[in-house]
């Protein structure tokens, strides 16, 4: 060792000290420079089946347009038991996704606070105090003067089964995590509510038979109220949309008079937009007006032969539309044999209007009571819902009847009419997702995987290490 | 770059022949397959939390802490105890190619020990449908942390001739980078300083990204910055030996 250091001269040795320290400083440098550099910009690549840590673009818009911050709270303290489990894994991903709007406009929305209120009490009392928060298992959306507030059950549907029920568990069937914020979000900073009047008084399809739909829209940040048309002289200026939901005769629906087909005749020519659903065993009065924007309604109702439960072939009036316009903003996000809108009982429409439905080449229009194809009956396909834009007024005509009615408020026809619904009130950049079904992740844990679990994972994979050890160890000698 | 294949092909060689590696692999597949089990019971077969407490449990950090600096103590402590250091540099083979070679060969073992839970993970698939884009991630994860892991563990390696020591070092450097997580807890949500500590730590990485199916890329930047850092860190300190 000495005489290794006699033959290095000591300004020598400086020297490449100097050297590598130089050296190490400026990777240390380049290290920071490339990361704080980095760290700005994030390109998150999600490969989860149904990307559902991915903004769609009516978000990423409606976050970058925000003009009022938005702060976000979350107070948890989940149960051990499944519902808790369940619960927690859908605040988990909805945490994810805020941390992915967080990411795209750090200015507009920030996680200020997300605590489990076990773990610090007196923090959490802090919390409830400074923000004024009610409940715990919550998402609050707070701007200086407004704030919503989330729950579980806003943010996924979970199937509770009653605790007699044996060998049944709570189950999570879909989640809508991110149309749930953004929807909220959307809420938070909307200064005004446009307002939805629903028509009462002629035998229409009353509010609470179609009080999902209703709901749905009000917690979309519209104002929902009903209107009585034999009570007013005309349709109230603030209205932004009118909805028309009417009936079958056998429900009571009696037609419009010629005084109120003026009323909503003068709402329509004055710019307002009117949202549609047809009876379909008598004519509602406004033929007429409809016919004016290019919306034609035909005699009969759609018919087609299908399969019943029995497994019989028979005529119904119960069929899926294959047909979705690409090119009409309530249509464009639906993919032909990809979805599938399900209706029951059918108007059907023609005219020079936008067609945004339409039914299959196997269905024919049945023009009588006796549900059987005759020769003389037209045959398909059908257009069964139509969008007409005028200068200042839109309407949309839905033929199928009962499409807002709880029992068949659902799937692709509810994402169609909430669509139809933000195209109305001229609301384009919104569209309505799909509820995300919860793929069913799960082992059925018997007797037999048990045990082959245990004698895969515990003795038969690490015994293989083993015996490859062994192998190696006999070649080797070789 | 052929010196760096020769270098890679022959340490590779030498864990693949190495009993200490087939001990390794029984105690780390013997370890997951107990873990998985276990967690098959106690989550009542929901694929999804059992792969969350698989790949980012108490059993997954251990391993993942232990593992690098385990299969690479021996890299240049072992050369230099033994005296086949200075054999190898007469040779000329740059410490680079050296490093390089080395590091590679860890790596490659590492991975090779996180492919063999594609068994339990193809039992899965035959019993329910785990989310293959999760399980990707994961292990792209697992490949990055890796990187940095072993980079930290071969640098370990050049400061000391005591497998011991090295190991232990790498092992500290290690839970140092672990333990970055914990800083969290001293600041609020929305600081920008969370956000940083946020950043450099791998343990939020697997919680919030990659359990989720989530890669993000800057990630890729991160961790291949770091390994080439410590790397190029190794390199030094294998060059200033020569003149102390």
């Amino acid at each position: 060792m000495v005489a290794w250091r006699i033959t290095k001269p000591d300004g020598r040795r400086r020297r490449v000290a100097l050297n590598v320290a130089a050296q190490l400083f400026l990777v240390g440098w380049v290290l920071l420079m490339v990361n704080g550099w980095v760290f700005y910009y994030s390109w998150p690549v999600d490969l989860t089946e149904d990307e559902r840590f991915t903004l769609p673009p009516e978000t990423i818009t409606l976050l970058e347009s925000l003009e009022t911050p938005v702060e976000v709270v979350i107070p948890f303290r989940f149960g051990s038991d499944l519902k808790g489990v369940l619960e927690r894994k859908v605040f988990q991903r909805a945490s994810r996704v805020l941390l992915e709007m967080e990411r795209v406009s750090p200015a507009n929305l920030r996680v200020v606070k997300q605590l489990e209120v076990g773990a610090d009490p007196d923090e959490w009392q802090l919390v409830q105090a400074e923000y004024k928060l009610e409940s715990i298992n919550r998402i609050y959306l707070i701007t200086p003067d407004r704030r919503e507030v989330l729950a579980p059950s806003d943010l996924a549907v979970f199937r509770s089964v009653d605790e007699l029920a044996l060998g049944e568990q709570t189950e999570l069937i879909a989640e809508n995590v991110v149309e749930a914020l953004t929807v909220a979000l959307r809420r938070v900073v909307q200064a005004e509510r446009p307002q939805i009047l629903i028509t009462q008084g002629h035998g229409e399809m009353p509010i609470e038979a179609m009080s999902v739909f209703a709901r749905d829209i009000a917690e979309r940040g519209f104002d929902v109220r009903p209107i009585n048309l034999r009570e007013v002289q005309q349709i109230p200026e603030e209205t932004d949309l009118l909805v028309i939901a009417c009936h079958g005769t056998q429900q009571g629906f009696d037609g419009f008079g010629r005084d109120v087909v003026s009323i909503l005749e003068s709402f329509v020519e004055r710019g307002g937009a009117l949202f549609m659903t047809l009876p379909f065993d008598r004519p509602t009065g406004l033929e007429e007006c409809l016919s004016k924007h290019g919306i034609d309604v035909l005699p009969g109702d759609v018919a087609r032969v299908g399969v019943d439960n029995k497994g019989l072939k028979r005529a119904n009036r119960g069929f899926t539309t294959p047909f979705f316009n690409k090119e009409h903003p309530i249509t464009r996000r639906f993919e032909a044999g990809k979805d599938q809108a399900h209706f029951y009982v059918s108007r059907a429409l023609d005219g020079s209007a936008d067609t945004l439905l339409m039914t299959g080449e196997d269905c024919w229009l049945e023009t009588t009571t006796t549900l059987r194809r005759d020769a003389a009956e037209q045959t398909g396909p059908f257009r069964i819902a139509m969008a007409s834009k005028g200068d200042q007024s839109r309407i949309v005509v839905f033929g199928p009847v009962f499409v807002t009615l709880d029992k068949h408020y659902s799937g692709v026809a509810r994402q169609t009419l909430l669509n139809s619904i933000f195209w109305l009130t001229h609301q384009e950049t919104l569209s309505a997702g799909s509820l995300a079904s919860e793929t069913t992740r799960r082992i059925q844990l018997n007797d037999k995987t048990q045990s082959a679990f245990f004698w895969t994972c515990i003795f038969v994979v690490p015994g293989c290490s083993i015996l490859a050890g062994l192998l190696a160890a006999w070649f080797r000698r070789r | 770059m052929r010196r760096v294949a020769a270098i890679y092909r022959r340490e590779l060689l030498s864990y693949f022949t190495s009993p200490v590696a087939y001990i390794i692999l029984f105690v780390f597949l013997l370890a997951n397959g107990v873990t998985f089990y276990f967690f098959i019971n106690a989550f009542q077969g929901r694929i999804d939390d059992i792969l969350r407490s698989l790949y980012g449990g108490i059993v997954f950090w251990f391993l993942i802490l232990l593992i690098p600096p385990l299969l690479t103590m021996r890299a240049f402590s072992e050369e230099k105890r033994s005296g086949t250091y200075e054999l190898l540099v007469t040779t000329g083979i740059s410490d680079t190619a050296l490093v390089a070679g080395k590091f590679l060969a860890s790596w490659t073992y590492f991975m090779f020990l996180w492919g063999t839970l594609w068994p339990f993970l193809w039992m899965l698939e035959s019993v329910a449908n785990p989310e293959w884009g999760v399980l990707i991630a994961f292990h792209f994860g697992i490949a990055l942390i890796g990187l940095v892991f072993c980079a930290v563990g071969l640098f370990a390696s050049t400061l000391t001739q005591n497998q011991l020591a090295s190991a232990s070092v790498a092992m500290v450097l290690n839970l140092l980078v672990f333990f970055m997580s914990y800083f969290r807890s001293f600041f609020q949500p929305g600081d920008l300083a969370l956000r940083y500590f946020d950043y450099v730590s791998p343990a939020y990485h697997f919680v919030n990204d990659f359990a989720n199916g989530v890669i993000d890329i800057r990630y890729v930047v991160l961790y291949g910055s770091f390994s080439l850092a410590f790397l190029f860190v190794a390199v030094k300190a294998l060059e200033w030996r020569r003149w102390w």
